[in-house]
């Protein structure tokens, strides 16, 4: 089981305000330790190909597999728990929860699987947050900080269970080029040390430095582009 | 935060808006303690009430069947001069009976006092009084003299509190009796009492049971009533019942003797349960109102921690208990609150009256009204914090995050 996802034949619809078509029989797999990409223009489906592999949209036909396990079919609730275990989040407008630390929003996804004593899920939040260089920042209301550093603070959020894929929806669409780059190389590194990301990007320079991207064009892939693969 | 992650974020939720929590904390705060304060009020009047009446009043009297001749009126022209016939045997039947605890024969006589230039009419209760004092508690009603004095003293005459302010005589002064036949007699006051009752305190004397009878005159051993006093109060209907259909006699139990008294005591705990309802009601829909604010400003975190893997159950815990700690919190505060209010108004002074014994503000302290307050208290967060709740746990993530 070298696969982390393995998606086949996605169709998905949208019902309003007229009947169209976004996806169209997608099928993609990923290996483990494998950094790609999908591309796109806005409007080309990219977003909703991204919500259906991520199991927050179950509105589709075809079938979606992660680690092995079917998500098609499963109850909400048992997708929550999933994702919880096995996917971590990275968004393109950070979604911090406001009223709280950085390091609390860290940890909340680490005290929700409680595999860990919350000490040690503080411990490792923090040693999370000081990877990327917000140990610092670790008392402050995330609501406080810039938009380079609560996104830094999610991806910290999104490791702190060990996921076993991270996805990621345009995760330097709303932060300036010198934050960009900071978060482009926070990505290699994750990739460089094992980790299985997916991101969705409209960003040449970002597909640069994956292992692999795919474009989406009008709810197809279309084609595939060898990355910076090592 | 750390333990219970939902709970943590409920905390957050709280402290992070602090006036928005502070004001639905003071709602229900505000709506337990004033239940508590209306309803210890209420119950301390009712229970006054029911002292006063249970003690003024046998909890059965037996009166003679006037039968068909209801409408009769007496040789006296008064309402009650008919005899129980065969009284003795009736006493000695009655007291056998083992829920009976005392009996006593009663010879009622309307009459007019006079003292000076002041003239009331007056019912005359002709007692034993030794008997008597076993069926009401005349005893502890006494504000001066003892009832038990009149039983050596043969022109003695025992005044409600209010009759002998009228006819402005005290202890030891002498009234006049004047029967509507004509036949007059003269009494000595030996005692004032007060029930708290003023159709009893202003209208009522008691004096020996001879002392009637040769007023009205009637033969010995009859009586025109028998007042009862049972061991279990509770057992006042079917008793009077159950005397009146084996003796011939017409039986009258305490809360039909009462019956207006009781309608209104009914009518104050309706009208406390309403006005404090109504006071919770509104703190419930203050509650509604924020914790429905708060989710529809929370959406966007509702989104995320579902995205981070929340069940919908752990986001309408996260809400509800929001809900429960404002419930739980205002209502001890409230509780306190209400308790405090309580104590204030049993110190308050109450306007002096003819018609009530009490110095200050009755007030009746029952953990069982604490209790009811709290739960109404819970109650009234939880219930408007649910149908949010319950739409933020049925929240598409999705709905959110497309935007």
């Amino acid at each position: 089981m070298n696969k982390v996802l393995i998606a086949e034949h996605l169709n998905k619809y949208f019902h309003e305000p007229v009947e169209s078509q976004v996806l169209h029989d997608i099928s993609l797999s990923l290996d483990r330790s494998q950094f790609v990409t999908v591309m796109g223009k806005s409007g080309s489906g990219k977003s909703s190909l991204m919500y259906v592999l991520a199991t927050l949209d179950t509105d589709y036909d075809g079938n979606l597999f992660i680690c092995g396990e079917r998500m098609t079919g499963l109850t909400e609730n048992q997708l929550a728990q999933f994702r919880n275990r096995h996917i971590g989040f990275i968004f393109q407008y950070h979604y911090l929860l406001p009223e709280f630390t950085a390091l609390q929003n860290v940890m909340i996804p680490g005290l929700k699987l409680k595999h860990k004593s919350s000490a040690q899920v503080r411990d490792d939040a923090m040693a999370l947050l000081e990877q990327m260089q917000m140990g610092k920042f670790a008392e402050y209301l995330s609501s406080k900080l810039s938009g380079g550093q609560q996104q830094r603070v999610a991806i910290a959020r999104a490791l702190i269970n060990h996921p076993d894929i991270i996805m990621a929806d345009e995760p330097t669409g709303n932060l300036d080029s010198a934050n960009t780059a900071i978060i482009f190389d926070i990505f290699r590194k994750l990739a460089d040390e094992g980790n299985t990301i997916i991101a969705i990007t409209h960003d040449m320079d970002f597909v640069r430095k994956a292992d692999a991207g795919f474009e989406i064009r009008d709810g197809s892939l279309s084609s595939y582009i060898e990355g910076a693969k090592k | 935060m750390e333990t219970f992650v939902n709970l943590g974020i409920a905390k957050v939720h709280l402290v992070s808006r602090k006036r928005q929590s502070f004001i639905a904390l003071t709602g229900v705060a505000f709506g337990v303690s004033l239940y508590i304060l209306l309803i210890s009020f209420m119950e301390g009047i009712n229970l006054y009430l029911m002292d006063s009446m249970l003690s003024s009043t046998p909890d059965v009297q037996l009166l003679a069947n006037t039968g068909n001749s209801k409408s009769e009126v007496g040789p006296s022209g008064n309402i009650g001069s008919d005899f129980i016939k065969n009284t003795e045997v009736l006493l000695d039947h009655i007291r056998e009976d083992k829920n009976v605890l005392a009996v006593s024969p009663v010879l009622t006589q309307q009459c007019i006092l006079f003292s000076g230039p002041v003239q009331l009419n007056v019912r005359l209760d002709g007692v034993k009084i030794n008997e008597e004092m076993q069926v009401l508690k005349l005893s502890g009603k006494m504000i001066s003299g003892n009832a038990s004095d009149l039983a050596y003293k043969s022109n003695g005459i025992l005044l409600g509190k209010g009759l002998a302010d009228k006819l402005n005589v005290g202890m030891g002064g002498t009234v006049t009796a004047f029967t509507p036949e004509g036949r007059m007699a003269q009494f000595r006051v030996v005692g004032v009492f007060r029930f708290g009752l003023g159709f009893v305190d202003n209208t009522r004397a008691f004096l020996n049971i001879g002392s009637v009878r040769q007023l009205m005159p009637a033969e010995p051993g009859q009586a025109t009533s028998i007042h009862i006093r049972l061991k279990d109060p509770d057992k006042s209907k079917e008793m009077a019942e159950s005397i009146s259909s084996r003796y011939g006699v017409k039986a009258e139990d305490w809360a039909t003797s009462n019956a207006s008294i009781l309608a209104t005591v009914t009518a104050r705990n309706v009208l406390t349960y309403v006005v404090s309802l109504a006071l919770l009601v509104v703190a419930g829909f203050g509650i509604y109102n924020i914790i429905n604010l708060t989710i529809t400003s929370k959406m966007k975190d509702i989104a995320i921690l579902k995205s981070i893997g929340f069940t919908g159950r752990d986001i309408a815990t996260v809400f509800l208990s929001q809900c429960l700690v404002i419930g739980l919190i205002g209502s001890a505060i409230g509780a306190l609150a209400g308790f405090g209010f309580s104590e204030a108004l049993s110190r308050v002074s109450f306007p002096s009256s003819e018609t009530v014994s009490f110095s200050y503000f009755p007030v009746s302290f029952k953990a069982r009204y604490y209790l009811i307050g709290v739960f109404f208290g819970v109650a009234t967060s939880l219930l408007p914090g649910l149908l949010p709740s319950i739409k933020a746990s049925g929240t598409d993530p999705l709905s959110i995050l497309r935007r």
